[in-house]
C-alpha cells in the first residue's frame, strides 16, 4: 500500500515549521513535503525538475498558500483543477486572510476546503490537527488517474476483463 | 546720462587735482630750490585716483606725472639719453602698473554693489521675505517685508540676532545646517517657522544662494524666506468656497443633474428631488434616461463636434427644444433644459440644468388662443359690422352685448399678461410698443405709461442690435417671414439704468385685420448665466474630488488586503513560537515567566480581534449599498437568535414592538442591529433583570425612528461625542470588554443610508439609542 503524502505548499518558514509542529503531534509530519511557491507545486505534481525522480503517486491532499512568489495559490488552483489528470486531488486552501474575493474566487475554482489560520496558536493547532486527521485518516483518496496514456489503456483493458 | 557726464567730470576733474596738488607743489619746492622724493605723494595720487575716478583718469594721470618728472629731471649730463628714457619708462610703467590693478579691483567692487543693489531693489518689491549676507553668514541686509513681518528693527537682527525669531526647538537643526553650507559654500534649503510680530509661527521656506567670485571663493549670500503657510491657508479658503458653490446648487430654483460619461447620473440636487419627487440618494448612480426618458441623444453628436474644439459647451435654456419629465409617480411634464459640458482630467461631466415649464406652457397656449379668438371675433365683427350697416340702428343691442364679450377677453388676455412671471411685451410692425406688463416693468426698470407707444429700438434694445431690429422688421413686413420668430432666442438688452444683461425671449407674430403685431414673452436669465458659470467651475472641481477619491479608495483597497495577509502572519508566529518555548522550556519556567508568556499571547489576540474589527469596519465603509425592502421585525428576530449565546441564563425581559418596513441593505441593517442588541445585552450585565425594548419612536413623513432602549450602565451624556468615534469607550475594558467599535459601525451604515441616529443615557439608567431611516415606498403610520 502507498503512504499517504500531503503536500504543503508554503513559502514562509515560520508557518512551514508551525504546520510540522502541529502535524508531529499526530506523528503525521513525516507524511508531509514541503514546497515553497507555486512552480514547485506544479513539479511536485507534474514529476519535474527537482522532483522528476520524487517517488510514489500523487498526495492525498494539497495545503495551499494563497500568497507566495512566482505562481500564487489562486494559479495553482486554477491550473489544477483545469486539468483532468490533476483534478480529482483534493485541495484545501490554507490562508492568513478572509477576504472575500479570495473565498469567492477559490471556491469558483473548485476548492474543496478553505481553511483560515486563526492568530492563536491553541486554534491554530486544532485547525491543523484536524486537516490532517481528516485528509489523512477519515477520507478515502480519489483513484489515481496515471499520468500517461498507457496507464489508462491498461486500466481499461483490466477493467473490461473483469467484466467479462 | 547726465549722471555719466556729471561723474565723468569728477573723475577727470579729481585726477587734474591731484596733478595740480602733486606737480604744482613739487614745482612750488623746486623754486625755493627744495629738492625731496616725491615717489611717495606720485604713487598714493594715482592710488586715489585710479580708485575713485577709475582706469581712464588713472592713466591720465600717470602719463601727466611721468611727463612732469622727465620735465623736471632732464638727462644729467654724465648719463646716456638711453638710460635715462629707460628710467623714466620704468617708472611710467609701474604707475600703469598701478592703475590697472586698483581700477580693476574697484570694477570688481562696483559690480558686487551693482548686484547687491539688484537683490534689494527685487528683494523690497517681492512678497518673500529676503536678506543678505557676508561670506562668513553675517546678515547685514534684510528687506523691508522682514521687519514688517518679525516686528524687529535692524539693530536687533544685525548678524546672527535672526535667532530671536525662530521657534527655539528647531534652532539648534538650523544652526547645524546653516553654518554647515557656508562653510561648504553650497545652496542652502530648508523649511522651519519664523515667529511674527503677533507672535504666531508660521512655517517658511528658507533657501540661501552663494555669489561666488572667479575663484569660486563665496562673496555674498542671498537668502529668501517663502511663506509655505500661505498655500495651505489659499487651499483652506478654496475649500470654503467650494462649500459655497454647494450651497448654491442646492438652493438653486431649477432642478441641476450631472451626468458622467456613462450617463450615470453623479449630482442630483434638491430642487431635482423636488421636480422629479425622487430622493437624490437613489437617483445618484441611475441613468439620466429615468428622469428624461426621450433623453438628450439628439442634441449629443453636435454637441461633442463643439466640444472637440472647444473643450467647453453649453446650451442655454429652450435652444433644447421640447423635452419632457418623468415624475416617479409616472406623470409626464415639459420640461425646459440648458446643458453643459465639461472635461476634466479626460472625464466629460455634462451637467443639465431643468425648469418645470407646465405653467408657463399653460399661460402661453391660454394666451395665444385668447388672441386668435380674439382676432377671429374682431374679424367676424367688423364683417357683420359692414354687412348690417344700413340695420345698424336695429342691432345696437347686439353690439353692445358683442363689445362685451370682446371687452371680457381682452380683459382676461391682460389679466393674464399682467399675472405672468416673464416680462410681456407686443409691438407693433413699425416697432411701436403696444403692450408693456408689470413684469416688464420690473425687468427693465421702465413704468408703462413712459413706453407704450414709445420705439423698441429706442428703449431696450442695446445700440449694436437696433439696426438689424429694425432690417429685421422690415424684411417681415415685406415678406411675412423672418429668422427669429417662433423660437427661442439669447440676446442682451437694455435697462434704463444703462447695464446690458442677458434675455432669453420667444416672438410669435399675430396677423390683426392687415397689419401684424408681434408678441413676446422675455426672461431676465442673469442668474441662470451666473449659475451656469458656477456649475463649470463645481463640475471641474467635482471631476478632481472624485479622481482622487477613486486613488483613495483603491489605495485603502490594497492596504486592508496587505493588512489582513501580512499583519495576521507574524501574530500568528509570535503566539506560535511562544506557545512551543513555553512547551519546550516547561520545567525550567517558573509562575512569573508563564505569565508574561501568557501576556505575550493575550496581547496577540487582542491585536488579531482589532484587526479582524478594523478589517470589518472599513469593510462596511465600502461595500455597495444594495436598496430592498427590508423587515426591521425580522432583522430583531434574527439578531436575537444570532446573540442567544451571549445571553446564556441571564433574565432578560424583552419587549419588541412591531416596526415598519424601511429602505436599505438588509446585510448592513441586519449588522446594525446585531450591534444595537448586542450593546443592550451587554450593558445590562450587572442587572438583576435586564429590560430591552425596542420600539417607534417617532414617524414622519417617509422616515421613522425607531429606538432600542436598556436598563443598563449607561452613561454620562457629556461624552456623547465620543459615544460613535472609532475605539472610544466610555467603559473600563475590565468592566465592559470590547474595542469600541460597534457603535461607530452602526453609525457608518445609518449615515451611508442617509439617516441619523443619537443616543440618550444617564449613569446608571440605562441608555436609548435612536435611529431614524427611511420608510420603504407604500408604508403606512400603522402596523
Amino acid at each position: 500500500m502507498n503512504i499517504k503524502r500531503m503536500l504543503l505548499a508554503e513559502d514562509n518558514p515560520n508557518d512551514v515549521e508551525l504546520t510540522l509542529a502541529a502535524l508531529s503531534e499526530l506523528n503525521l509530519a513525516n507524511d508531509i513535503v514541503v514546497v515553497n511557491d507555486g512552480v514547485e507545486v506544479l513539479d511536485y505534481l507534474y514529476y519535474r525538475g527537482q522532483f522528476v525522480d520524487r517517488p510514489g503517486n500523487d498526495p492525498v491532499v494539497v495545503l495551499l498558500d494563497l500568497k507566495m512568489p512566482k505562481l500564487d495559490g489562486l494559479q495553482v488552483l486554477k491550473e489544477m483543477k483545469g486539468d483532468p489528470k490533476l483534478r480529482n486531488i483534493p485541495v484545501v486552501v490554507l490562508t492568513s486572510s478572509r477576504e472575500e474575493k479570495d473565498l469567492v474566487d477559490s471556491y469558483s475554482l473548485g476548492v474543496n476546503g478553505y481553511v483560515v489560520k486563526p492568530v492563536g496558536f491553541d486554534p491554530f493547532l486544532k485547525a491543523i490537527k484536524r486537516i490532517g486527521l481528516f485528509w489523512c485518516l477519515t477520507n478515502e483518496p480519489p483513484l489515481e488517474t496515471p499520468l500517461d496514456p498507457e496507464g489508462v489503456d491498461a486500466r481499461i483493458d483490466a477493467g473490461e476483463k473483469h467484466y467479462d | 546720462m547726465k549722471k555719466d557726464i556729471k561723474s565723468g567730470l569728477l573723475r577727470y576733474g579729481l585726477a587734474g587735482l591731484v596733478f595740480v596738488v602733486v606737480a604744482g607743489s613739487s614745482v612750488l619746492l623746486r623754486w625755493f630750490s627744495i629738492r625731496i622724493n616725491f615717489t611717495i605723494p606720485v604713487v598714493a595720487g594715482i592710488f586715489v585716483v585710479a580708485w575713485f575716478g577709475g582706469r581712464k583718469p588713472g592713466l591720465l594721470l600717470a602719463v601727466l606725472m611721468s611727463a612732469t618728472t622727465m620735465y623736471l629731471n632732464p638727462i644729467a649730463p654724465d648719463r646716456s639719453i638711453g638710460a635715462w628714457a629707460f628710467g623714466h619708462l620704468t617708472v611710467f610703467a609701474v604707475l600703469v602698473f598701478i592703475v590697472l590693478i586698483i581700477s580693476g579691483r574697484r570694477l570688481v567692487e562696483a559690480k558686487l554693489r551693482e548686484s547687491e543693489e539688484s537683490f534689494r531693489t527685487m528683494a523690497n518689491s517681492m512678497s518673500q521675505l529676503a536678506w543678505i549676507a557676508k561670506p562668513d553668514g553675517f546678515i547685514y541686509w534684510y528687506n523691508q517685508r522682514w521687519y514688517d513681518y518679525t516686528g524687529t528693527t535692524p539693530e536687533q537682527m544685525e548678524g546672527w540676532g535672526w535667532q530671536s525669531v525662530h521657534d527655539p526647538e528647531v534652532l539648534p537643526l538650523v544652526m547645524k545646517k546653516w553654518p554647515a553650507a557656508i562653510d561648504a559654500g553650497t545652496e542652502f534649503e530648508m523649511e522651519f517657522p519664523l515667529r511674527g510680530a503677533d507672535g504666531k509661527f508660521l512655517g517658511f521656506l528658507t533657501r540661501a544662494v552663494p555669489l561666488k567670485d572667479n575663484e569660486g571663493k563665496v562673496v555674498q549670500w542671498f537668502g529668501t524666506n517663502t511663506d509655505v503657510d500661505q498655500i495651505r491657508r489659499v487651499q483652506e479658503s478654496l475649500n470654503s468656497s467650494r462649500a459655497e458653490l454647494k450651497g448654491i446648487i442646492e438652493s438653486a430654483m431649477d432642478a441641476i443633474i450631472s451626468v458622467n460619461e456613462t450617463e450615470k447620473i453623479i449630482l442630483f440636487n434638491s430642487a431635482a428631488e423636488r421636480m422629479f419627487d425622487y430622493p437624490a440618494i437613489e437617483a445618484i448612480g441611475q441613468p439620466l434616461d429615468r428622469f428624461i426618458p426621450d433623453g438628450l441623444s439628439h442634441t449629443h453628436s453636435e454637441h461633442i463636434d463643439v466640444f472637440d474644439k472647444t473643450h467647453v459647451t453649453r446650451r442655454s435654456m429652450g435652444s433644447i427644444g421640447a423635452l419632457s419629465g418623468l415624475r416617479s409617480n409616472g406623470q409626464k411634464f415639459p420640461i425646459e433644459a440648458a446643458i453643459s459640458q465639461i472635461e476634466t482630467d479626460g472625464n466629460k461631466v455634462y451637467t443639465v440644468i431643468l425648469r418645470d415649464i407646465t405653467e408657463r406652457k399653460k399661460a402661453e397656449d391660454r394666451n395665444r388662443q385668447l388672441n386668435e379668438e380674439l382676432e377671429q371675433r374682431v374679424l367676424d365683427r367688423t364683417a357683420k359690422l359692414d354687412a348690417t350697416n344700413d340695420e345698424l340702428s336695429k342691432e345696437n343691442v347686439a353690439r353692445r352685448q358683442a363689445e362685451d364679450i370682446l371687452k371680457q377677453s381682452e380683459e382676461s388676455t391682460r389679466l393674464i399678461i399682467d399675472t405672468a412671471r416673464d416680462a410681456f411685451i407686443a409691438i407693433d410692425s413699425k416697432g411701436k410698443i403696444l403692450k408693456w406688463n408689470t413684469q416688464a416693468e420690473v425687468t427693465f426698470g421702465w413704468p408703462q405709461d413712459e413706453m407704450l407707444g414709445r420705439l423698441l429700438s429706442e428703449t431696450i434694445i442695446p445700440p449694436q442690435h437696433r439696426q438689424a431690429h429694425n432690417h429685421g422688421l422690415q424684411h417681415f413686413r415685406s415678406s411675412g417671414h423672418g429668422p427669429v420668430v417662433n423660437q427661442r432666442i439669447e440676446i442682451t438688452a437694455l435697462h434704463r439704468d444703462g447695464h446690458e444683461f442677458p434675455i432669453e425671449l420667444t416672438i410669435w407674430p399675430m396677423k390683426i385685420g392687415t397689419s401684424f403685431t408681434f408678441n413676446s414673452f422675455i426672461r431676465d436669465i442673469t442668474e441662470s448665466k451666473r449659475s451656469e458659470r458656477e456649475i463649470w467651475k463645481l463640475n471641474e472641481s467635482l471631476g478632481h474630488r472624485a479622481d482622487q477619491l477613486e486613488a483613495a479608495n483603491r489605495e485603502l483597497e490594497a492596504f486592508s488586503y496587505s493588512v489582513s495577509h501580512d499583519l495576521r502572519a507574524p501574530l500568528r508566529h509570535i503566539d506560535g513560537f511562544v506557545r512551543l518555548l513555553a512547551k519546550r522550556e516547561a520545567e525550567k519556567l517558573d509562575a512569573t515567566s508563564e505569565r508574561y508568556l501568557n501576556v505575550v499571547s493575550g496581547a496577540v489576540s487582542k491585536m488579531g480581534l482589532l484587526i479582524d474589527e478594523l478589517l470589518a469596519f472599513s469593510r462596511t465603509g465600502r461595500q455597495e449599498i444594495n436598496f430592498t425592502r427590508v423587515d426591521l421585525n425580522a432583522l430583531v428576530q434574527q439578531s436575537r437568535k444570532i446573540l442567544s449565546t451571549d445571553i446564556g441564563e441571564r433574565d432578560i425581559r424583552w419587549n419588541v414592538n412591531p416596526l415598519p418596513a424601511v429602505k436599505g441593505d438588509a446585510t448592513l441593517f441586519g449588522t446594525a442591529m446585531t450591534n444595537l442588541i448586542s450593546n443592550a445585552i451587554k450593558y445590562t450585565r450587572n442587572q438583576e433583570t435586564a429590560h430591552i425594548e425596542i420600539g417607534v419612536a417617532a414617524e414622519g413623513d417617509g422616515t421613522a425612528t425607531i429606538f432600542v432602549r436598556d436598563n443598563g450602565a449607561g452613561f454620562d451624556m457629556q461624552y456623547a461625542d465620543k459615544l460613535f468615534g472609532v475605539f472610544q469607550r466610555l467603559h473600563r475594558e475590565e468592566e465592559f470588554e470590547g474595542i469600541g467599535i460597534g457603535l461607530a459601525t452602526v453609525q457608518k451604515i445609518v449615515n451611508r443610508h442617509g439617516g441619523q441616529i443619537r443616543a440618550e443615557s444617564a449613569v446608571g439608567e440605562g441608555a436609548t439609542f435612536y435611529v431614524t431611516l427611511k420608510k420603504a415606498k407604500g408604508e403606512t403610520n400603522e402596523h
